[in-house]
């Protein structure tokens, strides 16, 4: 059973694991932005991640009323179409000289990246704020 | 007649203080969770029932007048429906919103929490008739 004298916790723990991957996958895009052969031989995809809310066993106390947390539900590769840009003299040229690119678009994956980093550090914010409420708890205590 | 010793501790302010600061934490839960699933797609936003509210309020004011409250039935974390319909995955959360409730939560927590600590130390002083530790 899992009790925890700093208020939700466990969803906030969950929620910067969360937006962490969400980071992390958007680092890959950026990094394989023009990436034509990843570990399978084929032209990379951008990675999306899903979220979903779930209910933890176990959650905390258990006289306060569950709360749904967070998690990634999966990461996936994005199925908009390649992009092929007309390159003929690049190695991986078609016989029309187009190449086939990642559907990474770095605007878009600068963007997501800003949304990751703002939920993340709310998140943070509540943790503090978490922290603080225990601290005043044991306020109550050194006072007695 | 003499009322038991532990009276001292039945005081109506510590009572409308321990509500205050569990309404408090309960609280802090759904608003977390509101933040933990701001990307969440098609999750409501929570917030403490409408009837707990209520409730709350009703016990808070009875204490004020020194009569026992009844306990609180009602369920205290319930999808807000004054919310609105949110973005275009259905989420509800808005960021701004939810930390200014936060803010808020967090100063009611401290506010009840002081004084609870201010009205314990007071006992504790009218015992061993000293102030401090």
């Amino acid at each position: 059973m899992n009790i925890h004298l700093i208020p939700s916790i466990g969803t906030s723990q969950d929620a910067l694991d969360a937006e962490r991957t969400r980071l992390d996958m958007i680092a890959s895009n950026l990094a394989n932005a023009q990436t034509t052969r990843d570990i399978n031989g084929n032209v990379y995809r951008r990675k999306l991640v899903s979220f979903e809310s779930y209910f933890p066993k176990n959650q905390g106390d258990a006289t306060l009323l569950p709360v749904p947390s967070v998690r990634v539900s999966q990461i996936r590769d994005d199925q908009r179409p390649l992009t092929q840009v007309y390159m003929p003299g690049h190695p991986e040229a078609d016989e029309k000289g187009l190449v086939t690119l990642p559907n990474v678009n770095v605007v878009e994956e600068m963007v997501d990246m800003m949304t990751a980093s703002r939920s993340f550090e709310a998140n943070l914010q509540v943790l503090q704020s978490a922290r603080q409420m225990f601290l005043q708890s044991m306020r109550i205590i050194q006072s007695s | 007649m003499s009322a038991p010793i532990s009276s001292i501790f039945d005081g109506s302010t510590l009572d409308a203080l321990k509500l205050s600061l569990k309404a408090a934490e309960l609280r802090h839960s759904a608003l977390a969770s509101n933040i933990a699933n701001i990307n969440t797609p098609g999750y409501r936003r929570l917030d403490l029932g409408a009837n707990f509210q209520v409730a709350l309020e009703q016990s808070l004011k009875k204490l004020q007048n020194g009569e026992t409250p009844p306990p609180i039935l009602a369920r205290p974390i319930e999808e807000d429906l004054t919310a609105g319909p949110g973005r275009l995955d259905g989420n509800n959360v808005r960021m701004d919103r939810e930390l200014v409730e936060l803010m808020k939560n967090d100063a009611n927590f401290d506010f009840a929490s002081r004084l609870l600590a201010k009205n314990y130390s007071g006992i504790k002083m009218a015992i061993t008739g000293r102030a401090g530790p």
